[in-house]
């Protein structure tokens, strides 16, 4: 069964459609990659696939169930508990004095006990290489650094989806390729990851299936290599 | 006046940068970060509240060589206090100068210049408001150093703050320093573009300026309240929860103070 099915789903700000008609089926344990150029919707998407705001029209369902009143933020913990999003500029997701209390609040809040939330810290801090971070104050890390903690920040709420929002906007290469082994190796503990971006050099053989989306409808969906290699539609979509 | 925009931004930014270095201070193995949280900081608020009801300079003094040792034994840096709090009696002082010549030309005086001279009353009021201002800030410093940020709210909301106003202090501390730097950098950016100085530009985009931090700080408080949401946040304080239980030495830390506190509000 897929874990994510939207129907029609369209999301107006304002009076500018920013989605429109969008139909997706994303399946649980699925490496999705969702590519387009800037202020084509993606980050939207991955909005409203975390339940952060409600589309305009249409129906999302998350494991078989419609997701419905999602102001009510305790009605929804129960769907967002097991869905995390790092979101495109890690200052907004870094806002405690500490890393480590940036890393503790996401399972504080979903009522896990002291323990625990101290094991979770220490075992996704060493595993993203950031634990000599972890008492440093969040504006001493370098770019890298905080789109690690960002990513570890939800990690420790141990969420089925890890969705990243261009995770890797503004890094050099060295911090490229480890932000996407993180991601590669989430996937292959079994987690579901869904990452937007426009740059197509990110996009690897482990990537089942890419969305690509322009001016708020998806124009194209499929097998990675087909798409990348159609040089006469990136074109046209300001992707290459 | 472009100078001075400058000048305010970057000591707001170094400010706010030295204020959540402080935190450090907080996880030190001193003598208040032993103490059970919320009764370190109903100790120290009381002491606040005691220089505000004590009359007797005497007292006022030994309050704030309690403060002083507290501040030294909780191992906050001496330096980093007086950095802290240095302008704040000396701009008191400045309001009380005036005090010194309470009640005016009515004898007798301590010193007499013509017709007014500083009165020993006058000296007496202005010391007293000198040195409440500065045992009231000293003891402000103890609670937010020595205790920490999340331990403070974690102690306001164990007695019963309502959430709201824990939220809006959590809210405001998460918020500003990211919107100082964000500011600092835009002000740096329209710096590099101007070559030489004019009045009516410099004005012009001062204004442009306003209205862009108006905008940014909206969409920057929307995008963190999002991503709190995110994880978890449901509109309610979950505080770290590292109080511990009530010990013996915090039994021991309420008493010995209430007993200081009760001895000096009698007294003082």
């Amino acid at each position: 069964m897929d874990l994510y099915v939207l129907k029609n789903v369209s999301f107006k700000y304002n009076d500018n459609m920013v989605l429109s008609d969008i139909n997706l089926n994303i399946s649980r344990g699925e490496y999705l990659v969702i590519v387009g150029p800037n202020g084509a919707g993606k980050s939207t998407l991955l909005k409203l696939l975390d339940f952060l705001i409600p589309p305009s029209r249409g129906e999302i369902y998350f494991d078989g169930k419609k997701v419905e009143d999602i102001s009510n933020l305790k009605k929804i913990s129960p769907y967002r508990r097991r869905v995390g999003l790092v979101f495109q500029d890690p200052d907004v997701e870094l806002f405690s004095p500490t890393v480590y209390e940036d890393l503790a609040f996401g399972p504080l809040h979903m009522g896990i006990d002291d323990d625990e939330i101290e094991k979770r810290i220490k075992s996704v801090s060493r595993m993203l290489r950031i634990d000599h971070l972890i008492n440093k104050p969040p504006f001493y890390l370098s770019d890298g650094e905080k789109k690690k903690a960002a990513i570890a920040s939800v990690l420790t709420m141990d969420p089925e989806v890890l969705m990243v929002d261009e995770p890797t906007a503004n890094l050099d290469p060295r911090s490229r390729k480890e932000i996407m082994s993180i991601l590669e190796n989430m996937w292959k503990n079994g987690k579901t990851i869904i990452i937007t971006t426009h740059e197509l050099s990110i996009i690897n053989s482990m990537v089942e299936r890419i969305v690509v989306i322009n001016s708020g409808r998806i124009i194209r969906e499929g097998d990675p290599k087909k798409i990348l290699e159609d040089r006469d539609f990136l074109q046209s979509n300001d992707l290459e | 006046m472009i100078d001075y925009i400058e000048k305010t931004l970057m000591d707001l930014s170094k400010y706010f940068r030295a204020v959540y270095f402080s935190e450090d201070f907080s996880s030190r193995n001193g003598f208040i970060q032993k103490v059970n949280p919320p009764i370190a900081f109903l100790v120290l608020i009381s002491f606040i509240f005691l220089s505000i009801l004590v009359h007797d300079i005497f007292i006022l003094i030994i309050l704030y060589t309690i403060s002083i040792s507290l501040i030294v034994l909780s191992r906050i840096p001496l330096s980093y206090y007086i950095k802290s709090i240095a302008f704040i009696p000396l701009f008191t002082a400045i309001i009380a100068l005036p005090y010194i010549f309470y009640p005016f030309s009515q004898p007798p005086f301590i010193y007499k210049f013509s017709f007014i001279g500083i009165t020993y009353q006058g000296l007496r009021y202005s010391s007293i408001l000198i040195l409440r201002v500065t045992i009231a800030v000293s003891f402000m410093i103890i609670i937010y150093y020595g205790i920490g940020f999340q331990r403070l709210i974690g102690s306001l909301k164990f007695l019963k703050i309502p959430d709201i106003f824990l939220n809006m202090i959590s809210f405001t501390y998460r918020y500003i320093f990211l919107i100082v730097s964000q500011v600092y950098d835009i002000f740096l950016s329209r710096k590099s573009k101007m070559c030489k100085s004019n009045k009516k530009i410099g004005r012009k985009w001062q204004s442009y300026l306003l209205g862009h931090i108006f905008v940014r700080s909206s969409v920057l408080g929307e995008n963190m309240y999002n991503s709190m949401v995110s994880r978890g946040y449901t509109g309610e304080i979950v505080p770290m929860k590292k109080n511990k239980s009530m010990q013996y030495n915090d039994i021991f830390f309420l008493a010995f103070f209430i007993l200081i506190i009760i001895i000096a509000f009698v007294h003082g």
